[in-house]
């Protein structure tokens, strides 16, 4: 029984994780922006308590004019405050309108994944169809067999031509290097164009003796000529073969439209292409998305100084002033209302105090949310990019999301190392040929147009499927040789990924 | 008028199948030269085959000579033969060698120039007997 955890739950499991990360963020920033305008309020009311206290101790400044020593601050803080509700309003819309086309795309990347497993199920259960059917087929079998040891053949003498190159390599210099003997062969002795006088002749004729110039010429012309004449021979083999793959192929195209294994591989390409489309038009989205995350980041970071600043200002103001009256105060006699005022100011002071320091921790609960939403997306969209959710996808039973989640939250491990947790625990099932031609090798990653190997493999005998993989490599060759025709792309996956 | 004396440009040889024997003999060479050049070719390409031959026939010599020769012995000395193969190189140094490469070097002038010495040499001598 297979205890392995399909790839999609994972996602879905991410994806949750997301939603709850998301959720304590849509918490947090509403204790934000209860912070925040539990602040404006304290704030105001301080404004307008200071301004009670100051018309009490001063009675030469008027009413108006008390409020016109504030207007500036007040008006100042009320802008503030609007601009940034305006751009934190702004860039949430931003971030509502990218979430719910991100969110489109994925439905769309889920909705093609689906067809692509689809896709996938139904190539494999063709192509176990086509092989059965090139196993029943006579013809088939006697070529794939003829193939093969053509393969062979031509292995070993590929083999010989490098090694004859590399004798050649070896032994031509010891002639170029004798003057004796490329003084003769320069002057074509012993060939109809040699000219020399007579005197010359005679000398010529003495060094041919002296060196066995016959013998040697023998050796330097086959030394030049052969390893050539050999690649031109090979190349005469491979060109047959490649014909006879191409009859192979033929039969096996035929065997495929039969069964309409070639439209199925068409399908699945296109919905692959389509896929692979929209992964690609996710991650702008999702790149424009971190950069809102980020701004909204700074625009709290920002809130907070200059929320910061302008309350220095307007407690330096106010609280000289207050100072002031209350010196003034001083020479006068007690009243109770100057009493209750300043108490107010301190109450308000002390409950501004706390109010910035829950706003802050709510900034930067707020901040570090954010941070995380932004990482786990990243680690979903990765997980989709990498095809993690096709059907094929699988993760060890003993793989523990929730630990590795945990200790991410924690902060022992950061989103990179998650990600490389999650990749190591991850594999794709062998598709069909895979499984069936485990011998062949590593060499048959990609399923398409490769049931043909698998059976050839079968038709022949394992033995040879060593063989089958060079036929593999070579066919792809001879597909791209000029005038190269055939099935589809060989060892093309439907997308640019592993998983379909 | 002129151009009725003209004379005519000389036909081409039509190719037929009428040869003559010379020209026969001579494609037939030319044939029989590709001919031993491909076995030549298919017999390099399939070397090893050859030398597989080559050690199982030495093997059997050896075996009804009643030498005690090993395979490996037999697979060393058809390695050697055919690395010797095609391998070149010049006599080992004496005079005629020197001769040799002087002429290779400088050509003709050495030798005439000593021998025009050696006449003068030998003239100078007769006189001297001669006086």
């Amino acid at each position: 029984m297979d205890s392995s955890l399909p790839g999609i739950d994972l996602l879905h499991a991410l994806e949750q994780s997301v939603e709850q990360l998301h959720a304590q963020l849509n918490r947090c920033r509403e204790a934000q922006d209860e912070a925040h305008h539990q602040l404006d309020k304290l704030i105001q009311e301080k404004i307008e308590t200071l301004a009670e206290l100051a018309q009490h101790y001063l009675p030469d400044l008027s009413r108006s004019s008390v409020a016109g020593s504030f207007s500036e601050v007040r008006a100042e803080l009320r802008e503030f405050a609007q601009r940034r509700a305006r751009r934190v309003e702004q860039l949430r819309d931003d971030l509502h309108r990218l979430d719910a086309q991100i969110d489109e795309l994925h439905s769309a990347v889920d909705q093609k994944t689906m067809e692509l497993d689809q896709a996938v199920q139904r190539r494999e259960q063709l192509e176990k169809e086509a092989a059965a059917a090139l196993d029943e087929d006579e013809t088939f079998r006697e070529l794939s067999s003829r193939v093969l040891t053509s393969e062979q053949q031509l292995a070993r003498f590929e083999s010989r031509v490098a090694e004859a190159r590399r004798e050649a390599d070896e032994k031509l210099p010891a002639y170029q290097n004798s003057r004796l003997f490329m003084h003769l062969a320069e002057r074509n002795y012993g060939t109809p164009d040699y000219r020399a006088g007579w005197l010359a002749a005679r000398w010529d004729r003495w060094i041919a003796r002296l060196i066995d110039y016959p013998q040697a010429k023998r050796g330097y012309d086959f030394l030049r000529s052969m390893p050539e004449l050999m690649a031109a021979e090979v190349e005469r083999h491979r060109t047959a073969l490649g014909e006879a793959v191409d009859k192979l192929e033929a039969i096996e195209m035929q065997h495929w439209t039969r069964l309409g294994l070639d439209e199925a591989i068409e399908r699945g390409q296109q919905l692959g292409d389509q896929r692979d489309e929209l992964v690609a038009q996710l991650q702008p989205l999702l790149t424009r998305r971190e950069a809102v995350h980020d701004e909204l980041a700074a625009a709290t970071d920002e809130d907070g100084t200059y929320y910061r600043q302008a309350i220095d200002r307007l407690r330096e103001h106010l609280d000289s002033l207050a100072d002031k009256a209350l010196s003034r105060t001083a020479q006068r006699t007690p009243d109770e209302t100057d009493d209750r005022i300043v108490a107010d100011v301190r109450w308000l002071r002390d409950q501004i105090d706390r109010t910035r320091e829950a706003q802050q921790q709510a900034d930067d609960d707020a901040k570090q949310l954010t941070r995380q939403v932004k990482e786990m997306q990243y680690v979903v969209g990765r997980f989709r990019q990498s095809e993690f959710d096709s059907g094929r996808s699988r993760f060890a039973a003993d793989f523990d999301l929730p630990t590795h989640f945990q200790r991410y939250l924690e902060g022992t491990i950061n989103h990179i190392e998650l990600w490389r947790e999650i990749r190591r625990g991850q594999s794709f099932d062998p598709t069909w040929v895979e499984k069936t031609s485990a011998t062949v090798g590593d060499a048959l990653t990609g399923p398409t147009g490769q049931a043909i190997l698998t059976a050839t493999a079968h038709v022949v005998g394992h033995a040879l499927a060593v063989l089958v993989q060079n036929q593999l490599q070579r066919r792809n060759v001879f597909r791209d040789r000029p005038g190269g025709k055939g099935l589809p792309k060989m060892g093309r996956m439907f997308t640019r990924g592993d998983g379909f | 008028m002129a151009s009725s004396f003209q004379s005519a440009p000389e036909p081409t040889p039509l190719i037929t199948s009428d040869l003559r024997l010379d020209e026969m003999t001579r494609i037939l060479d030319v044939a029989s030269e590709l001919h031993s050049r491909q076995q030549q070719v298919e017999q390099q390409l399939r070397l090893n085959d050859v030398k597989q031959d080559l050690r199982e026939r030495l093997l059997a010599g050896a075996k009804a000579a009643g030498e005690a020769v090993t395979p490996q012995q037999i697979d060393a000395a058809i390695e050697q033969y055919f690395g010797d193969l095609h391998a070149y190189e010049d006599p080992p140094n004496s005079f005629s060698m020197f001769l040799a490469n002087t002429y290779v070097r400088l050509g003709l002038w050495p030798f005439a120039a000593l021998a025009i010495a050696l006449a003068a040499a030998a003239t100078w001598c007769l006189y001297l007997l001669v006086t």
